[in-house]
């Protein structure tokens, strides 16, 4: 017999009470000198969950509770209505460290490859025209909250647009209907180049400037046009949100830790994934240089250059923007920058040069 | 770390007319026994690719719900987990299309949040009447009357009038700021303008401080109010918003004094203001130096501490002031021992990477249970069932895919 408490569902009253098999498969509850009878089918036991209270409902409304699980998985077993499988597995000490592991590794390899190809399939998916919709207001606001009028002639403005059509042929991509714009960043980000994804591409006055020749500013644009043409920053919204989908509907409610603690690796996360974008980015500009020697070594000594104005600039004591030269400083581990250290970037160049450019 | 308190009977007029005794609140979960579960849940859900989590969090509140003992009984949760899927791939497509319209398509998002604006009464009335129907203690379900109109007051049109002022003078505030009026009018015109600008961000702020202690006080009023046990409604005995108004007074004086008190420091350490920012904003890059490391420490603790506060004395408020029929709950949560549980969760769920999260809240359950209990008169044999309607998830879930926060 289990003992335990029973109510008849009318009301909160509770008596002592005891539950056990009788006669015929019947099971009998006793309770304040009486004897229930009930058919097994109108004895429903609630699953196993610890040593939590277990419910075991008899008949419409009556309701048994005990805290002897263990008496109540025998009962279970008695009337083949054993579903005690999940409690197996939440109590079993080597199946938690199993899991404990797996999940781990699960969780890791969804970060790695799962969320990256389930958003590439999504972004895919979507219609050309979706990234149109992103409407001007955004673009606008940032033009004119970072940006103004180019100080540059007008013959050299005209002359660079040219450059960037050049860019666009060799690239085989003149179709595509990509907006170039040089504006003057004195004041805010300076030298540096922004894509944004309604396929408007910003270059500052403060980056014409620092390039030593045409080939550098070519290999910038034909990087900017590589974060345009794999539409990166849709697919950064989208591995976005399914990361953070994922790890609300895990961690669910944990009111007692601060959400920031939980922030931490959405933001580690998707400064991973930027630096994996820099360098596509950068291989797309690779391409484009192909095996002109030259322009490759130039672009090289280029990210050099862009890194060490980064230093000067934090130097000065100016605070940073996000921006597209926040380079890496040499004391800083790779987890916490957006862009591959430069180093990093022109090895990769000498690399392709040996690779592919030598006879 | 102790963090229990007696909690006696308040000798009030009714104690002597009949038997009063206290019942404590117990949990009686553990954070090993916890984290199988946890860790099952996590893991099936993947493998499921999501599918799980209703399953999942059925058995997340009812190991909640049956650890949670009140006079030898526990409270157990009845919903099954095929409602809580169906609401939840209704609210996830919801959801999604929401995202994307927020980062795609403007107008369908400026369209899709008015609605959900409009809905929120109601994802909140659906979601309480969810939880309470499927909430029983001693074979009796929990139940939430249900008034839309009740609903849209609390949760819309009284915080719109309530938040109104502060909208306005915001509007204003940001208007003068945009067109340089603020700055350039008061360098001309001097005089009243300039007065006006500098004040207004002031009474900005003083006009959100008066609303939102306000705005605590109906929702809570209305959740309460609403809930019935066995044929009794739940009363609220706080019948004005003025001690919710000093609650959150006090937190603001609190953190403005530790501002300046902060500023200060800040000061006197680094004179050039512009130093400080520089040296902040390469914050990771320089590596953490032993200063900025106990500012870091000091500025969380002092967070906990406020959180802590006014959710020690809300709660209070709260459970201190309900009644249901002749009986009443009691509520001691004291602010150290709270701020002391956040701090040490928070700490251990970071050094541990998250595997500590099935200990942190068997430990939250443990505190709140151990520091609520319910002032019985007689006994609690003569709560009766009523009759009540069948609630679907749907609220609930959207309710919880969009954060909306219904806490007490």
């Amino acid at each position: 017999m289990i003992h335990g408490f029973y109510s008849d569902g009318e009301s909160s009253k509770q008596f002592e009470a005891q539950l056990g098999p009788a006669e015929l498969g019947a099971i009998a509850l006793r309770f304040d000198n009486q004897e229930l009878l009930f058919s097994v089918e109108d004895v429903k036991i609630s699953s196993r969950l610890g040593n939590s209270a277990r419910y075991i409902s008899l008949g419409d409304a009556g309701k048994f509770e005990t805290r002897d699980n263990d008496a109540v998985d025998l009962l279970a077993k008695q009337l083949n209505n054993d579903s005690g499988l999940l409690h197996k597995l939440e109590s079993n000490t080597s199946l938690i460290v199993i899991a404990t592991l797996f999940t781990i590794v699960v969780g890791w390899a969804m970060v790695k490859y799962g969320i990256p190809s389930a958003a590439d399939a999504i972004v895919d998916a979507l219609p050309e025209k979706t990234t149109d919709y992103l409407e001007g207001t955004v673009l606008n606001r940032v033009e004119q909250e970072l940006f103004e009028e180019s100080e540059l002639s007008s013959e050299r403005l005209t002359e660079l647009d040219g450059l960037f059509n050049s860019v666009m042929t060799k690239l085989n991509i003149v179709d595509k209907h990509y907006v170039f714009k040089i504006r003057n960043a004195e004041e805010s980000v300076g030298a540096n180049a922004l894509a944004f994804p309604n396929g408007t591409i910003i270059m500052t006055d403060q980056l014409i400037e620092l390039a030593s020749s045409d080939k550098q500013i070519a290999g910038v644009m034909a990087h900017e046009l590589g974060h345009l043409d794999a539409k990166h920053s849709l697919r950064q919204i989208v591995r976005g949100s399914i990361f953070s989908f994922l790890i609300a509907s895990i961690t669910g409610d944990v009111s007692a830790a601060s959400s920031a603690v939980l922030s931490a690796p959405a933001v580690l996360m998707e400064l991973k994934y930027s630096r994996e974008f820099e360098t596509q980015a950068d291989e797309y500009a690779i391409k484009y240089f192909d095996c002109d020697v030259q322009g490759l070594k130039e672009l090289g000594d280029f990210f050099i250059a862009l890194g060490t104005i980064d230093d000067r600039i934090l130097e000065k004591g100016h605070i940073k923007e996000a921006s597209e030269n926040t380079e890496e400083k040499p004391n800083v581990s790779g987890f916490l920058s957006t862009h591959p250290a430069s180093g990093e970037r022109q090895t990769r160049i000498e690399q392709h040069i040996l690779k592919n450019c030598t006879d | 770390m102790s963090s229990e308190h007696r909690i006696e009977p308040s000798l009030d007029t009714q104690s002597t007319e009949e038997d009063l005794h206290i019942e404590r609140f117990v949990f009686t979960g553990s954070g090993g026994e916890y984290f199988g579960i946890w860790i099952v849940n996590i893991l099936l859900s993947i493998l499921t690719l999501g599918i799980y989590s209703a399953w999942a969090k059925v058995r997340n509140n009812q190991y909640f719900y049956g650890n949670t003992v009140l006079d030898d009984s526990s409270f157990e949760y009845t919903a099954t987990p095929m409602q809580i899927l169906r609401g939840r791939i209704i609210a996830l497509v919801l959801f999604v299309l929401y995202f994307f319209a927020e980062s795609y398509i403007p107008s369908l998002w400026a369209i899709l949040a008015f609605l959900l604006f409009l809905a929120s009464p109601w994802i909140i009335m659906k979601s309480l009447a969810f939880n309470a129907h499927h909430s029983e203690y001693r074979g009796i379900k929990f139940q939430f009357h249900q008034s839309f109109w009740d609903a849209a007051k609390t949760f819309i049109l009284i915080p719109i009038a309530a938040f109104l002022p502060a909208i306005i003078l915001s509007i204003v505030l940001g208007f003068s700021m945009e067109t340089g009026l603020g700055i350039d009018a008061a360098i001309s015109n001097g005089g009243a303008t300039s007065i006006l600008s500098s004040a207004l961000p002031i009474i900005v702020f003083l006009s959100f401080l008066a609303a939102y202690p306000f705005i605590i006080y109906i929702s809570n009023r209305y959740i309460i109010c609403n809930h019935a046990f066995g044929g009794q409604d739940f009363r609220f005995r706080v019948t004005s918003p003025k001690p919710y108004f000093w609650i959150f007074l006090k937190a603001t004086a609190v953190v403005l004094i530790a501002m300046a008190f902060f500023y200060g420091i800040i000061m006197l350490l680094t004179p050039n203001l512009k130093d400080f920012a520089a040296s902040n904003s390469q914050g990771l890059s320089a590596g953490f130096s032993l200063g900025k490391l106990v500012i870091y420490l000091i500025v969380g603790v002092a967070y906990a501490f406020l959180i802590a506060y006014v959710k020690a004395n809300t709660y209070n408020l709260a459970y201190q002031n309900i009644a249901i029929g002749k009986h009443k709950l009691r509520a001691k949560v004291k602010t150290a021992d709270l701020a002391i549980l956040y701090i040490t969760n928070t700490l251990g769920i970071a050094c541990t990477l998250g595997i500590f999260i099935p200990w942190a809240k068997v430990q939250t359950a443990k505190f709140f249970a151990a520091n609520t209990a319910l002032q019985v008169s007689g006994d609690l044999a003569s709560f009766v069932a009523t009759q009540t309607d069948y609630q679907n998830a749907l609220g609930e879930e959207i309710g919880e895919m969009f954060d909306i926060d219904i806490a007490l």
